[in-house]
Formats: C-alpha cells, structure tokens, sequence
C-alpha cells in the first residue's frame, strides 16, 4: 500500500511524537485512524533515517493486526531490518528463545497449547497432592450437592484451579520450588502447594504455558538489567496498537523494557474499546499507569475525535452507545441505521438474505462504486447466533460459496487418528521431556499401561511404540510410512510437504472411511498451516521445533478469506465494511446473560460500540423474538442497549 | 567506539583439528611451513565471509590413522567484542542486534559458530551460523541462526603471491576496485576528455608511425563496408571511465631512472601491493566514517616479507601497523617477529598430527617491566631466528660458540640451521630468560654446559630447580663437568689441541728457537697445567673452530667427535 496521507489531526500527532522524542498516549476513538498513525510513523521514522539501524517495536493485540500492518508497509525496502511488527507475546518469546539461558534454561520450551493438555497437567498435580486429590475425588457432600454429577464438579474445579493459576501468573507471580513463601497475600498451603507443583511439572517436562511467556520475558528484564538495557539500545521506537486491551503483566513487561531511558513510546488505544477484561486487561494501563509512569504531561495526552470511518447516522448511534461526542470529519454520506425485529430467526435470516441480494452489486456514492460481497459483513455476539442464517445461506444458490465464518486464533488440532499420532510423534521429537505427549501418545496407540516403553531415544522410542500399539483400524504400512516421515523432518524440516504427500498417498490402505474422510482434512490444514510458515519465517532459520513453536503462537489459521464475512465481535477489532447486519441483538444474546446477571455490563456495551463502529455506511441491527435452544423455543426481547429505539417488526416467511 | 574479533576457534579445518586462540588489534602468527598459519586464516575466510570455493571436503582433518572426524563438518567460532567498554556502542548493538548476548559479569559479546557441513552427499558444502551464547562450552544451538549483519566485518584475504603489477590488471584486486572508484563532476569530466583526445589526435599526427599505421588500417573501411567513423588510434585512454584500465604505476629507486613498477623486482612489486590494500581499505573506512556507516576491516596476510630485503620488511610491519582495522599476519621473517610486541605473537606447531598455537600471554604476565624489557633487548631483537628454531641448543662460552657449528656440519652434513637447530650462545645468567621465552613458543630445547665451577653449577642448578628437574636424569641438560678443553684433552684429543694453539701461535715468532722453545714447554705440560695454562687460556676462542676441523677429519672414523658432543647431536636427531 502506498504511502497514506495523514488528516491534519493525526500529522499534528505524529509530528510531535517524532520531535520531541517523548512518549505519547493516543486515545483513538473508532474510525479515527489508529492504524494509520501507527504505520505511518513507522513510514515517517524510517524514511526520515534511512542510514540508522536501529529498530522500531510495534506491538499488536492480535496477529491480524501485525499482519495488517506489515502489508501496509510492505512497499518499505528497509522495514524488515528496521522492525519488530507482532504481538506482545511473540515478541516476549523472541527475548524468551534468545535469552532463555538467564533463567538457566538450555532447551527452548515447548508452549502447551492445548486447553485440555493444561487440565491434564493440572489434573496431575492434583492427583499427587494427598490434600487436593480427596477434594477431587471424594468432595464433601454439600459441595457436591450443588453440582449434577461427580464429572461436573471436577470440571469445574480444574476450571477453577486453571483460573487461579492463570490469575497469579498475570499477576507476575514467581513461585517455584525454590521459594519459600510466595508473594502477595490470599494463600493457602493448599493453593501454594498446586502453583508450585504445576510450575514445576512444566519446568521438568521443559514445558511453558500462555502466561510464561510474557511472565518469563518480563522476568528475563527485570532480573537482567544489562539485557534490558541491550534492548534500549536495539529499540529506538516503542509503539503499542490496542493498548486499552493491555494486561498488568503486558503492561509491566512494556514498562520493564523501556525501563527510564526509552522515552519514545506510544500507545494507542481507545477505552470504548476494551473488550478483553477476561484475560486480566484494563483499559487503565494505559489511561492511568501509563501516565503515570512515564510521567506523561497533558500535551503528551492527545486525543483522535474525528471519525473518518463511518456515515453521520453510525456515528450519532455509536456515540449514543459509549456517551461520548465524537466529530464526523466531514459528513461524507448520511449513512443508514435501521432496526428491525423479527418472529423468529428463520425470519431474520429470510429478511437478511433478501436485503443482501437487493443491494450487492448495486452502485451508490457511499459504497465507492459498487458493493461487492466482501464489503459486507454479518456479525453477532457468539457464533450460534448464525446457525439458521449458515442454512439458508447454503440453500442459496448465488450465495453459497460466497461467505464464510471468520475464525479466531485457532490451534492446529488433527482429529484423525493417524495425524494424531503425527502430530504427537513431532512433538516429542521437539521436547522428549514433555512426557505428557509421551502418555498423550501411549493413549492415542491403546498401548497396554504396564507396558514398558522410553521414548528418550526419540525415533527409536516411538518406533518401539507405534510397534505396540493395538489400534486395529490403521494398517501397519501408516506406521512404517509416519516412522520415515518423522525421520524425515528431524534430518529437515524442508521436506515437511513431502512428508505431508506420502501421508496423504498411503492413506488409501486405510479402510475406516471416517478415518480417511478426516485426514484428508488434516492434512489440507496442515499444507495451509506450512505454507504460512515458510512465509513468514526466513529460508535457514526453519526448524522443527521453531515450527511447532510457529504453529503454538497460532499464526497459522489466516483462511482464505473471501467474500461475505460472518463473524463475532471479537474478530473483528481494527476491520471495517460498507454494511454491517448485527443480527441476534436480543437481551441475554448481546448483552450476554452472565454479563447480565454480574451486573458487568461495561465491557458488552464496549463489544457493541466496537460492533456499531464496524460499519461504513449503512448498519441493520435486528434480533428474533423467538430463539430455538435444545428443549424448544424461548423468547426474547430487544438489547438493553437500543431500549429506546424503535424497531420495525416484519415477517419474512419465504426467500425469493 | 570500535570492536574487535577476541576470540577464534576452529575444528576439523586441515591441520587446525582443535585450536583457539584470541586476536589483538595485530597479530603475528609464527610457525614452520605447514604449522597451520594459512589454514588459520582461511579458517577466519571461512567465518567471515560467504566465500566458499577454497573449502571441500579433502580440508577435513584427517588423524594419523588416516580416518575423518566422526562429525564431518568444520566449525570456525568467533567471538566479537566491544573494545574498551563492557558493551557495544549504540550502532553496533543495532548490528548485532539480539544475537548479542552477555556474560555474567555484564560484559557483552557476539559469537558465533560458522559450520562447514559436509555430511551431506552434495558436492557443495552447506554453511550455516549459529550464535554461541556460553563460548568456553564451544555449543551452539542449532535451531538459532546468527541474524546480525556480519558485512561489517569484511575479511580481506592476500596471499603470498600478490603482486601490484597482475593487481593492475584485475578488477577485482584492492588496487582495482579503488581505481574503480574514479570520479570527476561533469565539467572536470569534459575538460579532461576533450585534453585526452587533443593528445590522441597530436600524437598521432605528429608521429611518421602511427600515421602510416593508422593509414593502413583505413583500409578496414573499404571491406566490411561500415559507416562508422573509421578508425581511430588512441595510443591515451580516450574516455576517463577506462582511465584505471591503462594505470600505471612508476617509481623511482635510489639515483637510477624513474621505472614503471614492471621493470621492477617481485619484492617492490609485492610491496606496492600490499600499500595497494592499504589504500583501498583506509578509504573505504574513510567513507564509512563519513557516511555515519560502520565497518571493522580485517586483513588475513601472509609472509608481508615476501622478496623483500630485512630493511625493508621492517619497513613493511610498521607500514601495516598503520593498517586500518584488525590485522592478522603470517610471517617467516626472523626480522619481522622482533618488531612485535610479545602479546602480538602467536607460534603454531604441530603436536602428532595436529596443529597448536602458543602465545606468549602467561610468559608476559610473569615478567617484571625490568625482564621484559631485557627479553625484548637481547633475545628477541638479536636473535629473531629463535622464533623459527626447531630446537635451541644453550651453551655459555666462545670454544662451544667456535667448536659446535663445526661437530654439526660434520654430523649432518649442513648447518645446523639447516636443520632448524639453533646453536646459541648466552651468558649463564640469561639461561632462565632465554628458557621461559623458548618454553613459551613450545620450542623444545638442551643447555650444553661445562659446569665445571661453582659460579656455573650455581645458575645451571637453579634452572634446574625452577623447572623441578634432576639435573643428573634429565636429559635437556648435558654436562661436561669440565671445561670443553679440558674435556678434550681428557677424551684424548691433546695433540689436535696442542696443534691448534701452535697454528695460531707460531706466526707470532719471528725466530724458530722462540717457536721451538714454546712447543717444547707446551708438550712438557702435563695434562692438568696444559688445562691450566694462561698462555693457552687466551687463545682458546680462535683455537676452537682450528681443533673441530681436525677432530672430524680424524684418520679414525670412530674419533672425528669427542662422545659428549656425538650424544648431543644424537639425542637432537631423536627429537627432530
């Protein structure tokens, strides 16, 4: 993308930050433009100097979010060499892989990046602390009483444990064997006892979890400060996209960078925004911490208000939403807001669909030309609110390869046997310490539990397993084909493709059709997921390890994107299109229920403002009356957050 | 502030099996013919540049059983680090970037392990870098390649052969790449072609020659039928671009006529090559440092004396001292070694099969200023030759001094030196001085003494003690018990002594009674006041070298050398 003029607003901000070398907090309202400061500073430093080497940080929330702007810098020779441009937890992993010896580690880690593989660790834990395993396995009556089955009430117990650990590591929690009492107050010997012991099973096993990754970086600069210090000087430039949503252990890992002499650090953000409270983020980082810290002073503080994004009417809601007064640049186009209810949403989808096909491909001044199906968007609070719309999407004739549900951040996960046990088996050829996938495998292979088996001679190791195991509907030859294909990959890593061929080739001997119906699935997955790692790393850093590293920051799952966007609120942060359904607007869909009934209704109206500010041009916000669930209809009524609007009730019985 | 290679190791290159050792702002490397120096220095090609068509796999080391290494592949470590501070300067840490790492004492360093892999069946080798981060456990993590810009570092590699008159010739020479570098602004540009072809067209019109030459060749014209402009002779460049092409370069020796440098010998040659490089790298950096650009030269040298007379080799180390960047140098000059300071040398022998290389570091450190001052003095500006012996033989006295080179050439054939044995002569006192030096460059050595009085057996029992040795089982030391002509005497070599002293004596005398008289009180002596006697006494140095001639041309084989001096060269001809 070539070079983006900035209004006079964002120059002004832009300019200021460069000169004088200060850091700058920029509160940017929807619309107005924060990306385009953040890549155009990048543009202005890197022109400006074209000789110096020394380089610019920009953290991204989102991987999205790097990727889109390192395509909008893409026309840069330079910018490379000159940045840093991922999320914050990529960069922590970064300092992790190079100076990971600090903390007296020698392998690099492997990231547990399964939500199960972290309850299984849990669970062990539990299980050989005398005092916690009677709680999970023999819980008091009147515990229990208050759960439906034993199962349940586990569940929820490792969901609690799971909490409680991600809590303190957000918290920059340090508590290993070592110590002897742990920081802060509220503990337990039985809670000290599970963060030790969990700590130290992934320690043993040479394992790290989300939260390490920015605990261990954070740990690295704080303890080194000669490292910190040699980043300082690498760093000249430090920018932070989506700082509303940093949290404390982000925040404290920012600041433990810059430490008092890297001055030249911007945020930018937009409180209005803030919609990942649950990861332990808070808006107040920046608008408080931040200045604070970095003893900000009120002409360091600037704010964005004009919106350059949306039409006049989007605005007037989207400000009527967050009680905020934000300035339309100039009124571009008037725009269309309309609210509709519906019986029920088959209803809603009939009604969507006929809209879609009355205005795609007509031409209007507010569309730039004509609108195509990519300038379109459908978004809802969660995913189910699009179940009855996919269907009638399907029986679309003109619409039905032309839409797809935008994911978020995903892991790799095979569900075929075969690529299981690949899968597995490349894994511990990365970490043969980690024997969770040791028993993962043992497991998947229905080996016998007395059997007894290594796997620290790697291939021989899994070998001897695969030569165990009893699974009767994958033929040997798959064996004897995976067994050459690890081989393969630990030699080089380069004939990953081929590896991913001779699966794909040797599968026919399978005769369990489910089985081969998956892994043709699998595979496909993982030729995308290859694909966007080759190109994103360099030709001779590729390894197994880095790429199983490259598949655990979840990098991989950018789809082929392609026309009419279905997809959350979540997803969509920093995207924008001409027209915008939010459908499913119903009390208890969006506000969520649980939102609801914790009386924390700030951050569901931060989603919605983020869902309003989506749209260009014209918005069609509606909601069915009735909604199916499991045991029938229930009703529903219109979102708190348009109480006050009026909408129009139509039924729409029959698609044309 | 600038950086500087500390550290080098390399692995399983040639001779150079498993050697480390630390780089100064210059350093010598010293050694025999195949000690390793050029390997050395390819080695450090090898880590600093992409140039790999001078590495196959026959530069693997081979042991003595004739077998690979169990890893086929080279490594060459490098350790880069901040010259007088504990961390790199801004711009240099934005070079190396993260791939910098740190020591626990807060110091910073940059390493990395270049590795030649070969274990692959292609026919070229795989090159790869990855960063050291703990450089005394020499590993490297394979899964993290070096990212730094190691371009900054440019490695200049000129071997032996230079000479300025083929670099005239060769783009790719220092010499040309500087002549390359030509540039005039517009105007100058027009002024000076306009000049030339003025010039061109003068000398040809005005010479008989080149206008018959030019008149003939016309005829060109006539057969392939071309428009053009015809023919045209330019004994001058004719556009400025090709000005470097026809560079010459003249010099002018002492009184003669000024020569064009091809009429020269190779050593001026080879010299003005040399000052080439030395051009083209200070103005390179020059415009670096102008530019705000970084950049640490490193020249890889071999044998600056080559054909040069002993002045001016000397010359030649000073001129490279003023060398921008660091300086790496092979040399076999005993007139060049001298000029280094000792922390500059490094000595590469070969222990077995393999390469090692000494340094004098622990040698400099245990000396008093006062002792390395007398080091540098007496041994290493006077005798620069003993840093390419072989073997030294130590003795104290002018008969040994007369005697010895004589009994050597007798036993070998040849000089001594030939051999690479040095047969030096000290001062008992700088016997200890002259040990630790030899100790230091790992060259084996024998004392060869009378230790016939107390004062001797005194400074000969102390180096002894220092080295924990018994004197008496320990064969570095061979000792006489007596003074040498006393040892021959005793060995039955009387006569030959008797008629050395008369061979210098006797054309003193004017009269033959006088002659006469001396002989007979001479052969009256006995043995023990012959030893004694003054008269004698003082002509002993210019008898020696008389009497060896006629011991090794005995009648009888079996007595051409006196026993201890055959079990001197015996033992030596073991240990060579």
């Amino acid at each position: 993308m070539p070079k983006q003029s900035l209004s006079p607003e964002q120059k002004s901000i832009v300019d200021q930050w460069l000169t004088s070398g200060e850091p700058m907090l920029v509160e940017a309202s929807a619309g107005s433009g924060k990306t385009r400061v953040l890549t155009e500073s990048v543009r202005r430093i890197i022109e400006n100097s074209p000789k110096s080497r020394s380089k610019i940080l920009c953290l991204t929330f989102t991987n999205k979010a790097a990727e889109e702007m390192q395509e909008r810098l893409k026309d840069l020779s330079m910018v490379k060499d000159r940045t840093f441009i991922g999320t914050t937890h990529a960069f922590a992993l970064d300092i992790i892989k190079s100076r990971r010896h600090e903390l007296g580690i020698d392998e690099l880690p492997t990231i547990v990046d399964k939500e199960s593989d972290r309850k299984s660790i849990i669970t062990e834990v539990i299980l050989s602390n005398p005092f916690l395993s009677r709680h999970y396995l023999n819980p008091k009556p009147e515990t229990l009483a208050n759960f439906k089955t034993l199962a349940q009430y586990q569940t929820d117990l490792l969901n609690k444990c799971i909490n409680f650990i991600s809590g303190k590591k957000q918290k920059l929690v340090w508590l290993d064997s070592e110590a002897d009492s742990p920081p802060g107050e509220n503990w337990t010997p039985c809670t000290i006892s599970l963060y030790k012991d969990y700590n130290d099973l992934l320690r043993n096993q040479n394992l790290i979890d989300y939260d390490d990754i920015i605990l261990l970086a954070w740990k690295i600069l704080n303890e080194r400060p000669a490292v910190a210090n040699l980043y300082r000087r690498i760093y000249e430039y430090v920018m932070v996209d989506e700082a509303q949503d940093l949290s404390f252990a982000q925040y404290e890992f920012v600041k433990a960078l810059c430490g008092d002499t890297l001055r030249k650090v911007m945020m930018v953000g937009d409180a209005n925004q803030a919609i990942h409270g649950y990861a332990g983020a808070s808006s107040k980082f920046m608008t408080e911490e931040f200045v604070k810290d970095f003893r900000l002073t009120e002409s360091q503080k600037k704010k964005i208000q004009f919106n350059y994004r949306s039409s006049d009417t989007v605005i007037e809601l989207a400000n009527e939403l967050a009680g905020i007064q934000q300035n339309p640049v100039e009124s571009y186009y008037k725009g269309t807001v309309e609210f509709h209810s519906f019986n029920d949403e088959e209803s809603e989808a009939n009604w969507v669909l006929k809209k879609l096909h009355e205005i795609i491909g007509t031409e209007a001044e507010g569309y730039d030309g004509k609108l195509t199906i990519d300038k379109v968007a459908i978004l809802g609070r969660n995913r189910f609110v699009f179940s009855t719309l996919i269907e009638k999407l399907e029986e679309d004739l003109e619409l039905n390869d032309k839409f797809f549900l935008k994911k978020g951040t995903e892991i790799l996960d095979p569900q075929s046997t075969t690529m299981k046990i690949f899968d597995l088996g490349t894994r511990v050829l990365c970490n043969q310490r980690a024997y969770l996938y040791h028993n993962q495998l043992i497991d998947i292979l229905d080996i016998p539990k007395e059997t007894e088996l290594s796997l620290s001679d790697c291939i021989e190791g899994l070998k001897t397993a695969l030569s165990k195991s009893s699974l009767d509907y994958i033929p040997k030859e798959v064996f004897d084909c995976l067994i050459e294909c690890w081989q393969s990959v630990e030699k080089d890593i380069n004939r990953f493709p081929d590896v991913l061929n001779k699966i794909l080739e040797i599968s026919h001997v399978i005769e369990e059709t489910n089985e081969k119906d998956l892994l043709y699935n699998d595979i496909e997955e993982w030729q995308e997921a290859w694909g966007n790692y080759v190109r994103s790393v360099s030709a001779n850093s590729k390894s197994i390890s880095d790429f199983r590293r490259f598949l655990a920051m979840g990098i991989t799952k950018v789809q082929n994107q392609h026309g009419l966007t279905l997809a959350t609120v979540h997803t969509v942060k920093g995207l924008e299109y001409y027209v915008v359904f939010l459908v499913g607007m119903g009390q208890g869909t969006f506000p969520d229920y649980r939102a609801v009934r914790k009386g924390d209704i700030e951050e569901e109206k931060n989603n919605a403002y983020v869902a309003v500010t989506r749209a260009k041009r014209e918005l069609y916000i509606s909601y069915p009356m009735s909604k199916s669930v499991p045991w029938g209809k229930q009703m529903q009524v219109k979102s708190e957050f348009f109480r006050n609007k009026d909408f129009f009730h139509q039924n729409e019985n029959k698609p044309k | 502030m600038a950086v500087k290679i500390n550290r080098v190791r390399v692995k399983n290159f040639r001779s150079l099996m498993n050697v480390e050792t630390t780089l100064g702002n210059m350093t010598l490397l010293l050694g025999t013919n195949n000690s390793g120096k050029t390997s050395f220095l390819r080695a450090l090609t090898v880590a600093l540049t992409s140039d790999r068509k001078f590495i196959s796999r026959d530069d693997l080391f081979i042991n003595k059983d004739g077998n690979y290494p169990e890893n086929p592949r080279v490594e060459v470590d490098i350790e880069i680090k901040p010259v007088g501070s504990a961390s790199f300067s801004i711009e240099w840490a934005q070079v190396f970037g993260s791939d910098i790492q740190i020591n626990p004492q807060n110091e910073e360093f940059f390493a990395y392990k270049t590795i030649v892999d070969f274990s692959a069946q292609q026919t070229e080798a795989q090159i790869k870098r990855y960063i050291i981060k703990d450089w005394d456990s020499g590993n490297a993590d394979e899964n993290e390649d070096v990212t730094a810009n190691i371009t900054k570092l440019p490695l200049f590699f000129i071997d032996a052969q230079r000479d300025l008159q083929e670099d005239l010739k060769f783009a790719q020479s220092y010499f040309g790449r500087l002549a390359s570098q030509i540039k005039y602004d517009d105007t100058q540009r027009e002024r000076l072609e306009t000049a030339l072809t003025t010039l061109n067209q003068e000398s040809v019109k005005n010479s008989a020659v080149l206008t018959h030459l030019k008149t003939t060749l016309e005829e060109l014209n006539k057969t392939v039928q071309t428009r053009g402009s015809g023919v045209e002779i330019t004994p001058f460049p004719k556009k400025l671009r090709d000005l470097h092409k026809g560079l010459k370069v003249n010099f002018q020796d002492g009184g003669s006529e000024t020569f064009s440098l091809e009429y020269h010998g190779m050593g001026t040659r080879s010299w003005a090559s040399l000052l080439g490089y030395k051009a083209y790298v200070n103005w390179i950096k020059q415009k670096a440092d102008n530019d705000g650009d970084l950049l640490h030269p490193v020249l890889a040298l071999e044998e600056p004396e080559a054909h040069l007379h002993p002045n001016a080799q000397r010359q030649v180390y000073g001129q490279l001292k003023s060398v921008t960047g660091q300086k790496i140098i092979s040399t076999h000059s005993p007139y060049i070694a001298p000029l280094a300071g000792l922390e500059e040398l490094r000595v590469f022998y070969k222990a077995e099969d393999s390469t090692k290389i000494a340094d004098l570091k622990q040698l400099v450190v245990s000396l008093t200023p006062k002792e390395k001052h007398s080091l540098e003095t007496q041994i290493i500006r006077a005798r620069g030759e003993l840093f390419f012996a072989r073997f030294v033989v130590l003795f104290e006295g002018p008969t040994e001094e007369g005697a010895l080179p004589i009994f050597a050439k007798k036993h070998w054939g040849c000089e001594a030196f030939e051999k690479g044995v040095s047969l030096t002569h000290c001062s008992g006192d700088a016997y200890k001085m002259y040990i630790q030096f030899l100790e230091a460059l790992q060259i084996p050595w024998v004392i060869f003494s009378d230790y016939d009085n107390p004062a001797v057996q005194t400074k000969v029992n102390r180096i002894a003690t220092d080295l924990r040795a018994d004197i008496n089982n320990d064969n570095r030391f061979i000792l006489l018990n007596n003074s040498l002509e006393g040892y021959l005497i005793d060995e039955g070599y009387r006569t030959e002594f008797q008629n050395a002293y008369f061979t210098i004596k006797e054309p003193e005398y004017s009269d033959e009674t006088r002659k006469a008289t001396e002989r007979t009180r001479v052969e009256r002596l006995s043995d023990t006041d012959l030893k004694n006697d003054n008269t004698v006494k003082n002509w002993k140095s210019k008898m020696a070298p008389i009497w060896a001639q006629s011991i090794i041309e005995h009648a009888n084989p079996d007595l051409q050398m006196p026993q201890k001096i055959k079990d001197l060269f015996t033992f030596l001809d073991q240990k060579l």
